[in-house]
């Protein structure tokens, strides 16, 4: 008994490690391929669209779609808008949360075959999907339907030349505020540009104090996911900000300690800045504080539109207006803050049975479709999207717009689509950047590390996790 | 004759062992594939590189620079000494406290069931929505906090990023779910302790305290002993507490090697790392418990 047990445990290590050490083998079609899919590595080319002939009709199907919105939150709307179109492409929606487990499932049921189309949220996660050659080659695609995508999307490429995932939405970052306690504080006309030093003057006045100190309301919020202070930084800094000319972390340049400092005081000294420790202990979400009305203006996202366009959950009972991220510099010439950069990625899973079936919804949903995909509260990233469309497909119509925001504003600063914005094409350890950044900035804000040692020690790890990166 | 009858006992025999092994098969089967396999997988992973979303040929042999790699890496070293606080903090504290909880109702007093009861629950609660209470009852704006400030404290503690404090709700919330299942154990143990031992010990004038240390402890140091090994086993194990109540300012200051573990496979798809990583838990969990073992014969009786 015991030799056998024996023999069935030494089975299975020498099959577990020939398993492992094996060269794949071709695909098969059990594996989910077929004859004409390509690799984004493999450097093959892929079957071009058969448009000739074929009527949107004529394509007959079910695509299995990942993404972080399913019918409840809006996609009704876009099969609506596609089966207008393609009446016989089901599209069945799988929803993910764009976090660390999300992002598993995603990747799990990618391996396994299961996803036909999929939404990447930022490149990092792209490249990392490309590198794995589970994305699939749009490059014959668009050409065969005549898509240049520097005209489309403003995209040379997403890796080694190809394009894997087309930049159909994007983000602005903004402010927004409380109309009502701007004036109430005798602020004046709204900026349409400003500096730091102004905005937190602006803060300062709007910041309301009990007699026993408690603040009731903060000037100002800046919590903006991984953002913190690489917001003010980044729109310093524009494309690659991470990173210094020699590819090494940028965090050793001086503006990223002028981006952190005034946060600082403004949060421990000042106390005119909603805490950062508060939103990540108490696990708040970035809108709360504004929509409570415990603060007065708040770096933000477009993302937010979509909870005040949902007037059956959220009641803004004060009115809303926008301005642009403050420049960090008095003379700062460009804020890269200010435009639409890219988010949101979609594309063809690698396994997809039928990727031109697929295609025909990616280059929907990228193009005459995008505007639908505003009511998430996203900005389609096309060119030739019809931008006043946006504010009725969020809001219903204009007028229904102005009931609850300033429309003029809201154009200006969020829709602001020919202002400068940046890209990350350096995306080398992109995801452990944001980390350790966060990291540092945390230990500087509970004072557990001077602000100039905290630099110090932020930008030897993260040098460290790109060599690292670099080495793999 | 007597061949024919060794037959029939030998093919008897053949289809007993045949159908022993047959109920044995699904068990064996799950045994080996999600026991077994994984376990020589992930020790050979130990030794590579892999992400898994690039298939099993993207398996590259890096030697033993996982393990070198893990004794270099700030974040696992910390990880490693919250594991450490954390087993030396629990495990006696949660113990002690047990013991005395079943001390106390193993005497007479009043609703002796509801109490029981109710330090049972949370041991059958489920851990994620436990921590999530915690999480709640430590938030800066949380009910304790509004308790200290009613009392008078100014600057009230920031439970979660305080390097100080960011242990202690994650430390408490393991004592607490632990004290119900040690509490039964030790309730079994102290029954069991003959009373004619207490009633010699009282004719020879010991105190109660006395009888405590000198009847009740050493008699029920099987116990202790039992629970000292598996309890030592899930405080190294320790991961949804941590996991949902440190938040992503105090990771570094509460984090655990299970959490570390977890965030390389699964958050950074370093599953190479992740296996060395296990791999040395094990070594470590395996050390701790051979040590308590050749403790026990200098203090537990049986």
């Amino acid at each position: 008994m015991k030799k056998v047990t024996s023999m069935l445990l030494v089975l299975v290590m020498v099959l577990s490690l020939l398993t492992a050490c094996g060269e794949q083998t071709e695909p098969t079609e059990a594996q989910g391929k077929t004859e004409a899919p390509t690799s984004a590595q493999s450097g093959e080319t892929a079957a071009p669209t058969e448009q000739a002939g074929k009527a949107p009709e004529d394509y007959k199907g079910t695509l299995r779609v990942w993404s972080v919105w399913a019918e409840d939150d809006g996609a009704t709307l876009w099969i609506d808008k596609f089966h207008e179109i393609y009446p016989n492409i089901e599209l069945e929606f799988h929803k993910f949360s764009n976090n660390g487990d999300g992002n598993l499932a995603l990747d799990t049921a990618l391996t396994a075959g299961e996803v036909d189309v999929l939404m990447n949220f930022g490149i990092a996660r792209v490249d990392a999907r490309a590198q794995a050659g589970l994305l699939y080659d749009l490059t014959d695609f668009l050409a065969a339907d005549g898509l240049d995508s520097v005209e489309n999307w403003g995209l040379e490429d997403n890796i080694g030349g190809k394009i894997v995932a087309i930049p159909m939405g994007g983000n602005n970052d903004h402010i927004i505020i409380n109309k009502d306690m701007w004036d109430a504080a005798g602020l004046g006309e709204v900026p349409t540009s400003w500096t730091l030093d102004e905005y937190y003057e602006a803060a300062r006045k709007m910041t309301k104090t009990a007699a026993d100190g408690m603040v009731e309301v903060y000037g100002c919020s800046n919590f903006h996911s991984i953002y913190y202070a690489a917001l003010l930084a980044r729109g310093y800094l524009g494309d690659n900000y991470y990173f210094n000319e020699d590819g090494t972390a940028s965090t050793d340049q001086q503006v990223w300690k002028d981006a952190f400092e005034p946060n600082y005081n403004a949060e421990m000294v000042e106390k005119i800045q909603y805490p950062l420790i508060k939103y990540r202990d108490d696990g708040i979400q970035a809108y709360a504080p504004f929509y409570e009305g415990k603060v007065a203006m708040s770096s933000m996202t477009n993302a937010m539109t979509r909870r005040i366009a949902n007037t059956d959950e959220y009641q803004f009972d004060f009115d809303i207006t926008y301005a642009p991220i403050p420049t960090l510099y008095k003379d700062q010439e460009t804020n890269y803050c200010e435009g639409i950069y890219y988010f949101t990625h979609l594309s063809i899973a690698q396994d997809c049975p039928d990727p031109e079936l697929a295609w025909q919804f990616v280059k929907w949903f990228s193009t005459d479709g995008s505007v639908y995909f505003s009511n998430t509260g996203h900005m389609p990233t096309w060119k030739s999207v019809d931008r006043s469309a946006i504010v009725s497909v969020l809001f219903g119509s204009e007028e229904e717009a102005e009931k609850l925001i300033d429309v003029e504003a809201y154009k200006r600063v969020v829709l602001n689509y020919d202002a400068p914005t940046y890209v990350e094409y350096n995306t080398t350890a992109s995801s452990k950047l944001g980390g350790t950044l966060n990291s540092w900035i945390m230990e500087m804000m509970r004072g557990n590390i001077s602000i100039e040692d905290g630099f110090a020690e932020m930008k030897k790890e993260m040098d460290q996790e790109i060599a690292e990166a670099l080495a793999q | 004759m007597q061949t024919k009858k060794i037959g029939t006992i030998n093919e008897q025999k053949r289809r007993d062992t045949i159908t022993a092994w047959l109920f044995l098969a699904p068990t064996l089967i799950s045994f080996g594939a999600f026991v077994v396999f994984p376990v020589f997988f992930s020790a050979f992973l130990s030794f590579t590189q892999w992400d898994f979303i690039s298939g099993i040929s993207s398996i590259k042999f890096v030697g033993i620079r996982n393990f070198v790699k893990m004794f270099q890496d700030e974040e696992v070293i910390n990880a490693l000494k919250n594991t450490f606080i954390y087993t030396v903090t629990i495990v006696p504290i949660s113990l002690c406290v047990s013991l005395v909880v079943a001390y106390m109702l193993n005497d007479k007093v009043h609703f002796k069931k509801t109490i029981r009861m109710m330090f049972f629950i949370p041991y059958i609660s489920n851990t994620v929505a436990l921590a999530t209470v915690f999480k709640g009852l430590f938030r800066s704006d949380g009910p304790i906090n509004m308790v200290l400030r009613d009392l008078g404290v100014s600057e009230l503690p920031q439970w979660f990023s305080d390097p100080n404090l960011a242990k202690l709700p994650i430390i408490i919330l393991a004592i607490w779910t632990g004290i119900g299942y040690q509490m039964l154990i030790y309730l079994a143990a102290l029954q069991d302790v003959p009373t004619e031992l207490y009633e010699a010990a009282e004719i020879d004038g010991a105190s109660p305290l006395k009888r405590f240390l000198k009847v009740t402890i050493p008699l029920i140091s099987p116990s202790t002993f039992y629970l000292l090994v598996v309890r030592t086993i899930a405080v190294f194990k320790l991961f949804s507490s941590v996991k949902i109540m440190s938040g992503s300012s105090s990771e570094r200051i509460s984090t655990t090697l299970v959490l570390e573990i977890y965030r390389a496979a699964f958050g950074e798809y370093e599953f190479g790392y992740a296996s060395a990583m296990s791999w040395v838990l094990f070594a470590i969990i395996l050390m701790v418990t051979l040590v308590q073992m050749w403790g026990q014969k200098k203090w537990v009786h049986y």
